[in-house]
């Protein structure tokens, strides 16, 4: 017979389990939390062997121990788990076992540009309506954000993939609209490209919310939070500069888009030539 | 029937195998290559699709062209958010509607690569007459063997076609992969089909290539009584 034993440990809102199994004879073993979720651990982004959703099956040696663990935001409670016995191991390859063997294929985390920050703090930012102006965007916004994410992220389908239309924005108030399908780029852009543009983004924001003030109080609420007086000197200086580089990055896009425009490889003619 | 069609290398032709093979058997051609996709693809649900829960395997087959095929995604974000796991399950259901399933492996020896050894009833193996591809075709053999994938063939792609049946050389390769081989020639027919995105067998009917893959896919056929 199979006996369980546990602690429980609760840190920071997640509670910690340790359960240790022992029997006196070889036995095959099925232990379901009580709790739920379970976090159990992983390897290689997959719950580690053993572990399907709240159970773990596993076998005991003779007179041996089983030690195994798992965290869960539910409170603690006795018995955080309830043991069973004697089921036939399983001896078939799953596909768990082949992506903890051989190791998980995905892209790492790292080699995806940066999230669309357009949809988190910024969108709620610019969300505020300035003085005098609507926020005609959001419409646009609603429905882009409900828009599979998938077609954007491939190129060959995201109309926006190339980045947004800066020529146009550039000559208009300098401002950038609020469409985040427009803000992002596809896979190839650089990252760095993407983290300027949310610097100024925010800059804007923090711009926009000097321009809409009714009253001493409120303006002066408003240059409090933006760091002071001086600060705000500096911020309109320093909206100057990203007015001034964004139109020279306009020209230099649209060199480069006449380019792309004119330039037609006769793949069809090499490849009878080659 | 399921057969994957792996190599351990890149680079050796697996692609072109495995899409004039499932031209020969009539077989969905499953492009399983999720960080590169290797076939022709258009709009439309993928296999990143699939395995991220947004489509069915059955309603991303493409019918179109002259080979039925489940083609891959095409981004970083696509395969990241792709559950590899569910490829066996996918690949099993494509093989319920359709009878014949190639799948087209990545290269190497991580999880994408063993996943659609394991989802197969049988594989084949690419390899080319150089010491890197046949190392690594030995690695990949094992990884079959552990997973209890039985080899059909070994395909030596990319012979010098003045040297193309050399039993010398395929006897000794058998021996060290374990599985009868197959040699096909560097052929400028065959890699011009492949970028059109056309079975050899359709470019040219005559052409060494194209008997080699008929051969192939019949022997495949009575081996597997499939």
């Amino acid at each position: 017979m199979a006996t369980l034993d546990w602690q429980q440990r609760r840190t920071d809102g997640v509670t910690l389990v340790e359960l240790l199994v022992t029997s006196e004879r070889t036995c095959h073993v099925r232990i379901e939390s009580t709790l739920t979720p379970v976090w159990p651990p992983r390897r290689q982004g997959v719950p580690d062997t053993g572990w399907t959703d709240n159970t773990f099956e596993g076998t005991i040696q003779d007179g041996g121990r089983l030690v195994l663990g798992f965290a869960t935001p539910a409170e603690p409670t006795d018995p955080p788990a309830v043991l069973e016995t004697e089921e036939e191991p399983s001896e078939t390859v799953e596909p768990r076992d082949i992506v903890r063997a051989l190791g998980d294929a995905a892209p790492p985390r790292d080699a995806l540009p940066a999230p669309k920050l357009g949809e988190t703090e910024t969108t709620a930012v610019e969300r505020e309506p300035t003085v005098g102006e609507t926020v005609s965007t959001t419409p646009e916004r609603s429905s882009s954000s409900t828009t599979d994410a998938r077609n954007c992220e491939q190129p060959a389908t995201c109309q926006q993939g190339t980045g947004p239309d800066l020529g146009v924005r550039a000559g208009a108030r300098g401002r950038v609209p609020n469409n985040p399908d427009t803000n992002h780029f596809s896979d190839a852009a650089p990252a760095v490209l993407e983290a300027w543009f949310d610097e100024i983004n925010s800059r804007l924001a923090t711009a926009e919310r000097l321009t809409s003030l009714e009253s001493a109080e409120a303006a002066s609420d408003a240059v409090e939070r933006a760091g002071g007086l001086q600060a705000v000197e500096q911020l309109q200086a320093q909206l100057a500069t990203d007015r001034e580089q964004l139109e020279k990055l306009a020209t230099r896009q649209e060199s480069l888009t006449q380019r792309l425009d004119a330039v037609d490889i006769p793949v069809q003619a090499l490849d009878r030539l080659t | 029937m399921i057969l994957t069609v792996t190599a351990g290398k890149g680079g050796v032709g697996k692609s072109t195998v495995a899409y004039n093979l499932a031209a020969e058997l009539d077989a969905v051609v499953v492009d399983a290559d999720l960080g590169m996709a290797d076939l022709p693809t258009a709009r439309g649900p993928d296999l990143h699709d699939v395995l991220a829960g947004r489509a069915t395997a059955t309603e991303a087959v493409r019918e179109g062209g002259p080979v039925a095929i489940l083609p891959c995604g095409r981004s970083l974000a696509g395969a990241r958010a792709a559950d590899s796991t569910a490829l066996v399950e996918a690949v099993r259901a494509v093989q319920r509607s359709y009878g014949r399933v190639v799948i087209d492996s990545p290269a190497g020896m991580r999880s994408d690569a063993g996943l659609p050894l394991l989802a197969a009833d049988a594989c084949l193996l690419v390899t080319c007459p150089t010491e890197a591809a046949v190392a690594d075709a030995v690695r990949a053999r094992e990884l079959a063997r552990v997973l209890d994938t039985p080899l059909t063939r070994v395909v030596l792609n990319r012979v010098d076609p003045e040297n193309l049946d050399n039993s010398d050389r395929d006897d000794r390769l058998a021996t060290t992969l374990g599985a009868p081989v197959v040699a096909l020639p560097e052929s400028e027919t065959l890699a011009r089909a492949q970028r059109a995105g056309q079975p050899v067998g359709v470019v040219d009917p005559s052409a060494t290539a194209t008997h080699r893959f008929q051969t192939l896919a019949r022997t495949i056929q009575t081996t597997l009584g499939r």
